[in-house]
């Protein structure tokens, strides 16, 4: 008997050898890692957040307060990396491409396990994007930058730990974009209509709301759901069964878990940083100054990055679907829209609002990809300019008032939303409203809380709003927005029933930028699509922020900062010198 | 007299400064050493020890009545961590900013206090900073206000704010805090090391001087222990030396023996 146990657990030793190597090794103090450092472990990294989530379900989660949470819960078969924005092996450790670029087969890691213990296999990977990513019961805008030629891929299963996807044609992004969360087929296979058919439609919509018990929600990322307290805190904590590892074999990550503080205003936010309640903070231009004055004494490190704008986009929407038929008539004329681009004067949002730190922005894709156009149609700031076009389409004074008016007369006015408690946005509104009444254009402006705003935007009801949408190295990756029929289409809605000539052009070029495996073929596409976008400006951008982000010396493992990743970016590898503070405070 | 100045300076000057210092050691400083700037120095060393290591209750204690402002200082900072975040309501920290029996104490309700206030309207802070009854109080409030109204500012609007007499020293204290981020940031109109000593030293404004020290701590937090400690000592009874200046000083000191405990 001591025989057979003294094998087996030689036999173990062996087995748990090889399937730790399957594990994903962080090459800290390597390459690209050069500047990490293996870490040690505990702690708790405190990020502020300005609302509530609305839903733990990642793929269904459409706001930064709810994805901020969900996205450190789960794990793709690819990921990106943080610092040189490459596509790397995530679940799935390797893949081959077929020589029509049409199958991808990739090679899952083995032996590993979702956050409650149960083993993870190519049925997760399948029932991910079968059962819910293809689903249409599943309101996921996900879906929209998979489509190829209008198809989605056949996922198939090859053998537990093999699963081959099969594309109506070569699509370039499908390495970046195939990585989203793969969601465990254990839990959650029951509620999908395409492997039982008695299912309720909307149980994958609304599987894993916010009062969902944290146990349930199982994922592959680096964290598990603790706790959440309305308007107080989400916590989440490290996931045991983790399956990346330090050079040394120390299984990630080191944080005993991140807390997000809900508070509702920036200014709490920002308090509370100063006050060394949390770990982290993004500053806007107006706080560096005050941050600056106290960074020595309190242990306080700023990083601004001049060359680095950010990723991501600021800009004004005109709701072209708006209820308002008399203004959705306007909303849909680019007389319009070039006339309020000619309003936007970005220089003076850049001084005043942004303090220096920030650039125009004209282009949809975001400055840092490889992608940018920048010598796309801009309609900068002149109110001369403005006026003749609102001239032009019989925007006129007709009573004397001050106030332009539409042709029967009544007052030509719209609201204006965005985020109360946003200073940056409010401001830029501000600014805008006074210069739209310079030339008579009376905006009612409205800031409200982001949630609703969001509601607002995705259910058609705004009339115009500031808002800002993250981005990516990848043009697809806006793909649910502008394409006619995505699900972050908020302009217009209705091109997807009815789309304009324009509308289907960039359609058409989404399409064709993806089946091209050939990079300088697909520039152009997405430069004719730059220009489209300058022209017609379905959005009317604003201003693009120069990356900057604060944070206490106590973090370790924060050389990688940037526009690609922040603190959250890069959880799985911070770690804390001393692990009872947070911010410069003791705290356990 | 003077040839005893002397021989105490050249004396401490010979004494090695260690950057390292136990517990003990800056405890003993913080109580008796005979340079004032060397005790605020220790005091600010050893706040994160007394936060780590001391009840609330003994911090209290301590912050009333410490054997010297330093010692109340470290207690005061170490009692503003426990208080921060720790449930307190509104009405019992304004108590504490109002009616604590020291200045040490009301001190260290500020942090938690302005977290409670930040969100009011800009007038309603504006009016206690003005009208508080205690500096601290002012202090608070001027601190919610200026950061509420941040976006507005600029290095004029806060200088006229330190020099103008009427309004009352807390408010202009928190003004010079924040003017002190306008000596550094934008990079275009940052002042250098030298002019900010300058301005510490010798500015008609003693807020303004403060903003100056304020911003000068974060180049002399670059600097090493040894060589804080010899400027601290060596300014010891000079005359000429203004007050502010000297709190730099003794301020980026702390810093570093912090560090090294």
């Amino acid at each position: 008997m001591k025989k057979f146990g003294a094998v087996f657990a030689v036999v173990a030793f062996f087995v748990g050898l090889a399937l730790a190597q399957e594990y994903k090794v962080v090459p800290l103090g390597q390459g690209e890692w050069k500047d990490f450092t293996v870490g040690k472990y505990g702690g708790y990294l405190v990020v502020g957040s300005l609302d509530n989530p609305k839903t733990f379900n990642h793929h269904i989660a459409q706001e930064t307060s709810s994805t901020d949470v969900t996205g450190m819960l789960h794990a793709g078969l690819t990921e990106v990396n943080p610092i040189t924005d490459m596509v790397e092996p995530g679940l799935a450790k390797s893949w081959e491409i077929s020589e029509d670029g049409l199958v991808i087969t990739f090679h899952l890691r083995q032996g590993l396990q979702w956050s409650d213990g149960h083993p993870f296999t190519a049925d997760d990977v399948v029932f991910t994007f079968n059962g819910v990513i293809f689903n249409e019961d599943v309101r996921t805008d996900y879906r929209d930058v998979l489509l190829v030629e209008d198809k989605l891929p056949i996922c198939e299963k090859v053998d537990d730990y093999t699963v081959r996807f099969i594309l109506a044609a070569p699509f370039r992004p499908f390495l970046r974009e195939i990585g989203g969360a793969i969601y465990p087929a254990h839990k959650l296979q029951h509620l999908s209509r395409v492997y039982n058919p008695d299912a309720d439609p909307e149980a994958l919509n609304s599987v894993w709301g916010v009062d969902t018990p944290p146990e349930e929600i199982v994922g592959m990322g680096p964290f598990k759901l603790k706790q959440f307290i309305p308007d107080q805190l989400v916590v989440i904590e490290r996931n045991p069964y983790y399956w990346k590892v330090d050079p040394q074999g120390n299984r990630l990550p080191y944080l005993d878990g991140v807390k997000y503080v809900i508070a509702f205003s920036l200014d709490t936010i920002m308090l509370k940083f100063r006050n060394g309640e949390l770990d982290v903070y993004a500053p806007r231009p107006e706080d560096i100054a005050t941050l600056k004055a106290e960074a020595a004494q309190k242990g306080i490190k700023i990083l601004i990055d001049p060359t680095k704008p950010l990723f991501g986009t600021t800009w004004i929407a005109f709701n072209q679907d708006c209820p308002n038929e008399k203004l959705r008539e306007y909303f849909r004329m680019v007389e319009f829209r070039r006339a309020m681009s000619h309003l936007v004067d970005r220089q003076t949002i850049i001084n005043n609002v942004y303090l220096g730190l920030g650039v125009p922005q004209w282009s949809p894709v975001s400055m840092l990809s490889p992608f940018y156009y920048p010598d796309v149609p801009k309609y900068d700031y002149d109110p001369e300019a403005a006026a003749k076009l609102l001239d032009q389409i019989g925007l006129i004074d007709r009573n004397g008032d001050g106030w332009r008016d539409f042709p029967d007369g009544t007052t030509f006015e719209f609201e204006l939303n965005t985020n109360a408690g946003n200073t940056i946005r409010e401001q830029t509104c501000q600014i805008f409203v006074a210069d739209c009444a310079k030339v008579g254009i009376k905006v009612n402006f409205n800031p409200i809380n982001f949630n609703a705003l969001v509601t607002k935007l995705l259910g058609g009801q705004y009339e115009a709003c500031l808002l800002g949408l993250t981005g990516s190295s990848e043009p697809h990756g806006g793909a649910n927005v502008e394409r006619s029929c995505g699900g972050l289409h908020f302009w217009k809605y209705s091109d997807c029933e009815d789309p304009t000539p324009v509308a289907k052009r960039i359609d058409e070029l989404f399409d064709l930028g993806v089946k091209t495996y050939d990079f300088n073929e697909a520039y152009e596409y997405y430069k004719e699509y730059q220009i489209l976008a300058a022209e017609n400006l379905f959005l009317i951008y604003t201003v693009n922020m120069l990356y900057r982000y604060a944070y206490y010396e106590n973090l370790q493992n924060t050389a990688g900062f940037s526009p690609l990743a922040g603190a959250l970016g890069f959880a799985e590898v911070l770690w804390k010198k001393n692990p009872n503070m947070v911010g410069n405070r003791i705290v356990g | 007299m003077k040839k005893t100045f002397v021989l105490v300076v050249l004396g401490l000057l010979a004494f090695p400064a260690i950057s390292a210092w136990t517990v003990s050691d800056l405890e003993r400083m913080a109580k008796t050493d005979v340079i004032p700037e060397i005790r605020l120095a220790a005091g600010y060393a050893l706040a994160n020890y007394y936060a780590a290591t001391k009840s609330e209750t003994d911090l209290l204690k301590l912050a009333e009545s410490g054997a010297t402002e330093a010692v109340r200082l470290a207690a005061s900072l170490a009692l503003s961590q426990k208080w921060v975040g720790a449930g307190k309501t509104r009405d019992e920290l304004l108590s504490i900013l109002t009616e604590g029996k020291t200045p040490e104490v009301r001190a260290a309700a500020i942090p938690a206090f302005t977290e409670a206030i930040v969100t009011d309207k800009a007038d309603a802070l504006l009016e206690l900073a003005k009208t508080g009854e205690t500096e601290e109080l002012q202090y608070a409030a001027g601190k919610a206000y200026l950061q509420k109204i941040r976006a507005k500012l600029n290095k004029a609007t806060l200088e006229s704010i330190c020099g103008d007499d009427t309004l009352p020293a807390g408010y202009r204290k928190a003004a010079a805090e924040v003017l002190a981020g306008y000596y550094l940031f934008p990079e275009t109109t940052a002042l250098s090391k030298a002019q900010l000593e300058e301005k510490a030293l010798k500015d008609a404004n003693p807020f303004v001087r403060y903003a100056a020290a304020y911003a000068l701590v974060n180049f002399l937090a670059e600097e090493s222990a040894d060589a804080l400690y010899k400027k601290v000592v060596s300014m010891f009874l000079a005359p000429g030396v203004s007050a502010e200046y000297r709190w730099a000083y003794a301020r980026a000191l702390g810093l570093k023996w912090a560090a090294g405990l």
